[in-house]
């Protein structure tokens, strides 16, 4: 038996968040169960019976009984799956990289990597940002720094102003999840 | 009969029109850009010409180096398939100067209806209703602006010479017009090098409804029934189907003989087509347009009829009269085309590029694949990005329908996307299984555009994918360590470079 | 191992903006190498193949084995000095492929003044030398010199990094078994005669080449002897008579084949200190690059979309990915071959200069070469650090890059500012090779900040005086210094004084870095040494 485990995303056909998995292989049965997802709602784990035809190619029956024919190759990093007509992308074991210089804390806040003068904030209260948009320009030691949003969200608070000094850990912006701002408009 | 015959296109139509040429007895010719080296219409047959470069300007739209291909070659007539010269009137006349057989109709007559105001008035004259319109019109002239006084917007703009989509903008307010038309000019001009354009009333979300005419140099013409190509993106046709679920054997025979007329009126020989609008509501129907040339969508009638059309095309262009009568003409159940292309359904249908890494095209009862690619074969950038056509027939609709969305589901495409999903979404909708649709479809139906996902497949796609990924190596290999120094070490294996 | 996702968006404005820059300046670099491959001009090239002689890069070619690359260093030495006449400092020095081994050629260029050594040809040839040793790579001297540029003698001549020193580099390597051969296509008069003669094995052309101390004039003056070159020192004298050399060639073809069996005879021992997998392109396009890096560098980036368009299959094991975060360290592999990286992602931090000097033993610990990609304006400056203690922690980080005993590399692809130069191995640190990208910068601190030093000086001094500055005689004062600052810390005034190997184009890093890698592991690594770090 072989057990293995790891992180994968779906980028296509639509962008998903990192899943992490594992699985149990032993005699041509595949169990897969996802780890920690409660949230989706979805069936967490299923056994598949896969038979490999050739290398990229094989046939893998449901729990339920019913056979398909599915496909992959690797392009490049992305693993392309073809299943019954359609098209998957995912990407291995890869974690979104933060923009260059933005630090978060677990309360959604935007803080500022390092000491610093504000340069300009790109964004005001209310704002729909999405991941990795720039959200304020700083300058610290020469250099101009860009702070981008870590995540899809909508701007609940601005706490700097332009031509403000702040302090390395400072709140520079609070970010929301859509859902909130619904909630309180 | 021609012994030699140069198909001077690429892709799955060259492909197509070189079966027929061979069953013919005949030696297809090809030509080809340096992107196309490796397709399948180049690497099939005896004998191929190669045109320097890859724009379509240098290549398949360079009429003295197809016309000089054609003589070099010692080919009798030439066949232009669809799109590029295949309604290019200076093309038909190079050919007739040097003595080569044009396939398709005279240059005089392709003249005529290239010209989409000329066209309607051949239309008028038929006596046929055609769509109301401007005389070519510049932005901001006169002639706009009475047309803009009396029919208001919203409203067409097209390019006179225009196809295809191409050259074609709907304008809903004053203010964009000027600017659309001009962009409608450039785009004409850049790909047809014709820059009029004319304005035509709107008529929103109408069915598009074509008549395959045939027409022989003795005046016999006939119809072949039509083709409905009313699901569309971005006015390019991407399912077609015959018969149409909207016509009435009645409204099919009026219908047929306009289009008879028309053709007779501009004195057509050989394959033509002619487009209406179809208000299906009130069974009303307008003549768009005379398509001189092949459609792409031809396979859905040859299904249904049983005949080859580019056999006859050849026939026609060789001199032999059209032996079919229109009583022969007995359509036999009913056929479906799906276009395959490389691009995104989900993402505004941006077409897609990279290697094709599989492909493996279904196969079946009733089936008909014509296919310009193959597997390992680059997509490029150059050119339109469709790969293929697929044709199911059945006795009936419901079973082609049935026919076409088993065969989508196995059709194995890797390497680059496709807009498979899309064309089963559609196999799959209830109002299109009903027949209840018009060229407003992906646009009353915004959710075929988006995926749409289950749960189950979901989880087993992350399966499949986890499981694929945990395999040693997969068709395009990942790292594998080894011991061989010799073919790591880049001073052997980095080629002839001098850096930096 | 991750692959390092990017989050680059080809389509933005800035992208397009910054490419379109990049390419600019590689065009503009590429165009400067072209200038300088042309040699010492059409006349003195003319002149050169009418009497029968190959130009050095026509030998170079005709000497290495086809379809193997061959990595120039410094062609643009001497850029712009000595009035623009010195093209590549009159030779070209390389590593190359001859006879499946990697070899270090140096090549005289006769058409650019008759190929006398200026100041920056004696730096040329030696760091040339110096690179055969640190990596143990044969070196063959391609000979074709008039020896000193007389008019500056003093600065070729006298010192420990003078002429001498090539003859004392050559016993060296020597004594280590690093083979040495020399093929005479020219004259080597006077002390550069003792190329030649310090060599293991030498090849001389037919009334060609010549040998002497000193030469026709000379004698003469000397000692009354009228006598021709050729009966002097030619090849004829010196393979039948003296045994100064060892092979006759009928010609430069004849020359470079009978090298090329030399070289076929030697023996290479070389033990891999580590595993080496298949290489792997990078999963993201290096062309990317101009893309991702905007020539202004005050433009800050994540410094792991480089690092994705250099390693293979962007697979890349960060180290301490959330501590320190403006100094990215983690491992990867370039061409198959084992690397630590180490890269600025921002102005250097305490935790940045620990978590640096800790990645950097850890890699000399494990063997694993380094690779330094510098993008750094300094050090945190302020009260708050310089009571934390930054100074004793870039010291570490100094430290440990001085005395890492694995192959070092360094690419400066952007700036190359003060002490964190030195932390990010800069020249003085012994890098293996140091190559920089076209948009780089390299001075002591940023022209700004010393325009802002110098003013604030002057300010206090007047202050003192009861006097102000205006901005205008503010303007007035830093406008030399930013001018100087501008004139001095652009690539091409650095890569003229050879303080690094070569500009390079972008999209080449990972190809030149590979091939430095692999060159690199033809020498054992020395023993592993620290000093001590202050606590």
């Amino acid at each position: 038996m072989t057990q293995s485990q790891g992180q994968l995303r779906e980028t296509y056909p639509a962008e998903g968040e990192v899943f992490r998995y594992r699985t149990e292989d032993q005699d041509g049965l595949f169990a897969f169960s996802l780890e920690g997802d409660g949230a989706t709602g979805l069936d967490a784990a299923t056994t598949l019976s896969i038979e490999t035809r050739q290398i990229g190619e094989g046939l893998c029956r449901t729990e339920s009984g019913r056979t398909h024919h599915f496909a992959w190759a690797w392009v490049g990093s992305e693993l392309h799956l073809w299943l019954d007509g359609s098209l998957w992308v995912f990407q291995r074991a890869e974690t979104r990289r933060r923009g260059a210089g933005t630090t978060t804390d677990a309360s959604g806040d935007i803080l500022a990597p390092m000491p610093g003068a504000v340069l300009e904030v790109l964004v005001a209260e209310g704002d729909r940002v999405e991941r990795n948009q720039t959200v304020v320009l700083m300058e610290s030691m020469k250099m101009e720094l860009v702070i981008t949003a870590p995540r899809d969200g909508v701007v609940r608070r601005v706490s700097v102003e332009p031509g403000q000094q702040v302090d390395r850990g400072m709140r520079l912006l609070e970010l929301g999840s859509e859902g909130d701002s619904e909630n309180g408009s | 009969m021609f012994s030699k015959v140069l198909v001077a296109n690429r892709g799955e139509i060259a492909a197509r029109i070189n079966q027929t040429l061979r069953a013919m007895g005949i030696a297809p010719v090809a030509v080809y850009s340096e992107a196309d080296a490796g397709s399948p219409h180049v690497t099939t047959v005896d004998q191929a010409v190669s045109l320097p470069g890859n724009t379509a300007e240098e290549t398949y739209l360079n009429i003295d180096r197809l016309v000089q291909a054609a003589l070099d070659c010692g080919a009798d007539a030439i066949h232009p398939g669809y799109g590029f010269l295949s309604e290019n009137p200076a093309f038909a006349r190079a050919c007739r100067e040097a003595q080569i057989t044009f396939i398709g109709p005279t240059p005089e007559s392709m003249e005529a209806l290239g010209d989409k105001l000329h066209s309607k008035e051949i239309a008028m004259a038929a006596g046929v209703s055609v769509v109301p319109s401007s005389p070519e019109c510049l932005p901001g002239n006169a002639a706009a602006a009475e047309f803009v006084r009396r029919w208001g917007f919203p409203l067409m703009v097209k390019a006179a010479a225009g196809g295809g989509g191409r050259g074609m903008r709907v304008v809903s307010a004053p203010q964009g017009l000027d600017a659309d038309m001009e962009a409608a000019s450039r785009e004409a001009r850049a790909a047809f090098g014709d820059g009029r354009v004319f304005l035509e009333r709107y008529v929103s979300n109408p069915r598009h409804v074509e008549i395959q005419v045939l027409a022989d140099g003795n005046g016999h013409t006939i119809h072949l029934g039509e083709r409905e190509c009313s699901i569309q993106r971005r006015h390019q046709k991407i399912i077609e189907e015959t018969p149409s679920p909207a016509l009435t054997p009645e409204l099919r025979r009026r219908m047929g003989e306009a289009a008879v007329a028309v053709a007779r009126e501009a004195g057509y020989v050989n394959a033509g087509t002619v487009e209406f609008l179809l208000d299906s509501r009130t069974n009303e129907f307008y003549f768009l347009e005379m398509n001189a040339r092949l459609q792409v969508e031809h396979p859905v009638t040859e299904a249904v009829l049983g005949l080859d059309m580019v056999e006859w095309q050849v026939r026609i262009a060789a001199g032999e009269s059209l032996t079919l009568q229109q009583e022969d003409i007995q359509p036999r159940g009913h056929a479906v085309e799906c276009r395959i292309y490389a691009e995104d359904p989900y993402h505004d249908f941006v077409p897609s590029t990279g290697p094709l890494l599989r492909w493996r095209p279904p196969s079946g009862p009733g089936l008909r694949l014509d296919s310009g690619v193959d597997e390992g074969q680059e997509v490029s950038i150059y050119y339109d990005p469709m790969l293929a056509k697929l044709i199911a027939w059945a006795p009936d609709r419901e079973s082609s329908l049935r026919r076409m969305d088993v065969a989508l589901s196995q059709f194995l495409v890797l390497g680059v996307i496709t807009n498979i999903p899309l064309l089963r979404s559609i196999m799959g909708h209830a109002q299109f299984q009903r027949g209840e649709y018009d060229t407003g479809f992906l646009e009353w139906n915004p959710t075929v555009t988006r995926p749409s996902i289950t749960d189950e497949q979901r989880t087993m796609t992350r399966a499949l994918a986890a499981w694929a990924s945990s395999q040693p190596v997969g068709p395009v290999s990942p790292t594998a360590p080894t011991d061989a120094l010799p073919s790591a070490n880049p001073w052997q294996t980095a080629g002839q470079r001098r850096l930096p | 191992m991750e692959v390092i996702g990017s989050n680059i968006r080809t389509g933005d404005r800035d992208f397009a903006d910054n490419q379109a820059r990049m390419e600019a300046l590689v065009r503009d670099l590429k165009d400067r190498l072209t200038q300088v491959r042309a040699g010492g001009g059409q006349r003195a090239v003319d002149l050169h193949r009418s009497r029968g002689k190959l130009l050095a890069r026509e030998r170079i070619d005709a000497l290495v084995d086809p379809n193997t690359p061959f990595l120039e260093l410094s062609p643009l030495a001497a850029w712009e000095m000595y009035d623009g006449e010195e093209a590549s400092a009159g030779i070209v020095t390389g590593v190359g492929v001859v006879q499946g081994k990697e070899v270090v050629i140096l090549a005289n260029d006769a058409t650019v003044k008759g190929g006398t050594y200026y100041p920056i040809t004696v730096k040329k040839h030696l760091r040339a030398q110096e690179i055969a040793l640190e990596n143990h790579l044969p070196c063959i001297y391609l000979v074709d010199s008039g020896g000193a540029f007389l008019p500056l003698q003093a600065e070729v001549f006298p010192d420990r990094d003078h002429f001498g020193r090539i003859f004392y580099n050559q016993a060296q390597m020597s004594a280590l078994g690093i083979p040495q051969v020399a093929v005479v296509m020219g004259s080597c008069t006077a002390g550069g005669a003792y190329i030649p003669a310090m060599s293991d094995e030498v090849v001389m052309v037919r009334q060609q080449g010549t040998i002497f101390l000193g030469g026709p004039p000379l004698v003469r003056a000397a000692t009354g002897e009228e006598v021709d070159p050729e009966t002097l020192g030619g090849a004829e004298v010196h393979t039948r008579v003296s045994g100064v050399a060892d092979h006759q060639a009928a010609d430069d073809e004849d020359a470079l084949a009978i090298t090329r069996d030399i070289v076929e005879n030697f023996v290479r021992r070389r033990d891999l200190p580590f595993e080496v997998t298949a290489p792997e392109a990078p999963a993201h396009d290096p062309a990317d690059l101009y893309g991702i890096v905007s020539p202004d560098n005050r433009r800050q980036y994540d410094v792991r979309e480089v690092i994705a368009r250099i390693v293979d299959g962007s697979r890349f094991h960060e180290f301490k990915g959330s501590y320190g975060e403006t100094l990215v360290c983690g491992f990867a592999r370039i061409w198959g071959y084992p690397v630590g990286v180490v890269a600025n992602n921002g102005v250097l931090f305490s935790e940045s200069a620990l978590k640096g000097t800790h990645f950097i033993e850890l890699c000399s610990q494990r063997g694993i070469p380094l690779l330094f990609l510098q993008n750094i304006t300094g050090f945190m400056v302020g009260s708050q650090y310089e009571a934390g203690g930054i100074a004793k922690d870039g010291a570490k980080m100094v430290m440990a890059v001085s005395n890492a005993a694995v192959p070092k590399f360094t690419v400066i692809i952007g700036s190359s500012f003060g002490a964190g130069n030195y932390g990010m191995c800069g020249r003085a640190y012994q890098p293996r090779l140091l190559w920089t990208w076209p948009n780089s910068r390299i001075s002591v601190m940023g022209g700004q900040q010393a325009a802002e030093v110098l003013a604030t000086i002057r300010l206090q001094q007047l202050e003192r005086q009861g006097r102000t500055l205006e901005q205008e005689e503010r303007d007035e004062l830093q406008r030399p210094i930013l001018q100087k600052y501008e004139e001095e810390g652009d690539p091409y005034y650095s890569t003229a004084r050879l303080w690094d190997d070569g500009i390079i184009d972008p999209v080449d890093t990972r190809t030149v870095v590979g091939l430095g890698i692999a060159a690199s592991i033809n020498a054992p690594f020395p023993e592993q040494k620290r000093g001590v770090f202050r606590m």
